[in-house]
């Protein structure tokens, strides 16, 4: 997962495209999930990865849709990603859908990278202003 | 503190204001727009020392109120400072189902408040424009009385809990959309929601609230519910879109939903966030099930 993220940073950045191949028979279904979520598409997945979190410009992007039951699934694909990509920012504008679980989990995230002086947060869709405010949650 | 009339109202709420004034209380007054503007006016001046809230805004949904008012308790500096409040969440026009959340709201204020201080609220009930089951209902639900009526029913000391989510509710009208569903199904549930919300001519806004507040009480059912899902219904009645959770499980504590979430409390946040979001939400549970009902009013 980790080296399919430094791929698809280097992909973003440069004029190259890839096919990646994976056996859904024989990996668990985790690794799946979090192998579909790291690619910016990904086929014959959506049972497994309802939301993707890859990089674009420098920028990482979360795409789709994110609530209790995946909210597990973007705090470790985050994890991963960030410590790879160093993004500039958060695009959250692809983001279709995302319930308090997801947004505490991404919170976590955005907080930490922005102590540490990065990535700012930019095209939140207006429910997840609502939703931070009612919170007092900060992005 | 039941009033006929303007002067009834003035002669109830001015000493209870002005004295807290006298007294340098944290005063917060929530009335609807008539009584707010009467008492303003009445106040003068004096109406900068008291925070007043519209109740046809925090109270359109009665679930919300509590919440509120903790807000208000947490942000004042008590001991050192006294609070007291009004608050007016029936007034005449407002449904039957408003009223029946207006008189469980006034029941579970006592119940949120039982620990702690006691300090004092105000609740004002228009005897010209309620009806008499409201002004009863008041009658029972408040430990003091002032106005010109008498009390015709016990006060309801310590209400059983359980009956506090007993109930039956409307039967549904012509229905929209049935759906089961499990956890696997949340993502059609939230589509489907915004379908009929966009269909029902509720703006974007409010179509994107009401997909959440539903995932978030249908994940409620996923998680807590008994059988690892629900049932969702939607329909639309009385100028509102409708949509019902149901699951086999039951609530237990009849305050869930009323309090903001503490920052490091787990769980506890869907219900509240549906309170704050929707123009009604309806909690009925016992042995059977749960429902919670969510309406949205289409403008």
């Amino acid at each position: 997962v980790r080296w399919e993220s430094i791929a698809d940073g280097f992909m973003a950045a440069n004029p190259l495209s890839a096919l990646c191949g994976y056996e859904r028979d024989v990996l668990p279904e985790n690794l799946l999930a979090d192998l579909a979520a790291v690619h910016p598409a990904a086929r014959g997945t959506s049972d497994l990865a309802p939301f993707h979190l890859f990089s674009d410009s420098g920028d990482l992007v979360l795409e789709g849709e994110v609530d209790l039951f995946s909210a597990k699934a973007l705090d470790r694909v985050f994890t991963l990603v960030d410590s790879v990509a160093a993004p500039r920012a958060l695009d959250l504008g692809e983001l279709d859908f995302i319930d308090h679980h997801g947004l505490y989990a991404l919170a976590r995230h955005t907080q930490r990278l922005a102590s540490e002086g990065q990535c700012a947060v930019r095209n939140a869709p207006p429910i997840v202003d609502r939703l931070c405010d009612l919170l007092e949650l900060k992005l | 503190l039941f009033y006929a009339d303007a002067d009834e109202f003035l002669a109830g709420t001015m000493p209870f204001v002005e004295e807290g004034i006298a007294a340098e209380d944290s005063i917060l007054v929530a009335l609807p727009k008539p009584t707010r503007k009467l008492l303003q006016g009445a106040l003068g001046s004096e109406a900068e020392q008291v925070q007043f809230v519209a109740m046809e805004q925090l109270g359109r949904n009665p679930g919300r109120i509590i919440s509120a008012w903790h807000d208000f308790l947490d942000a004042s500096h008590r001991p050192e400072t006294s609070v007291r409040g009004i608050g007016e969440p029936a007034w005449a026009g407002r449904s039957d189902e408003e009223l029946d959340e207006c008189g469980r709201h006034e029941l579970l204020l006592n119940l949120a408040f039982d620990e702690g201080p006691a300090w004092p609220l105000m609740c004002p009930y228009d005897t010209s424009g309620l009806d008499d089951g409201v002004l009863s209902a008041a009658e029972h639900n408040h430990p003091v009385l002032s106005g010109k009526r008498s009390r015709s029913a016990p006060y309801a000391d310590h209400p059983n809990p359980e009956a506090l989510l007993a109930g039956s509710l409307t039967r549904r009208n012509s229905v929209l959309l049935e759906l089961a569903f499990d956890k696997t199904k949340l993502s059609e549930l939230r589509r489907l929601v915004s379908e009929h919300a966009r269909l029902a001519g509720l703006g974007s806004q409010r179509t994107e609230d009401l997909v959440l507040v539903a995932c978030e009480v249908a994940t409620n059912s996923v998680r807590f519910g008994g059988g690892g899902g629900g049932d969702l219904h939607i329909w639309c009645g009385n100028g509102a879109l409708i949509c019902d959770v149901h699951d086999t499980g039951r609530i237990n504590e009849p305050l869930v939903g009323r309090r903001r979430p503490a920052h490091d409390q787990v769980g506890g946040r869907g219900v509240w966030i549906a309170h704050q979001l929707c123009d009604l939400v309806q909690i009925r549970s016992d042995e059977d099930g749960t429902h919670v009902r969510l309406q949205m009013a289409i403008d």
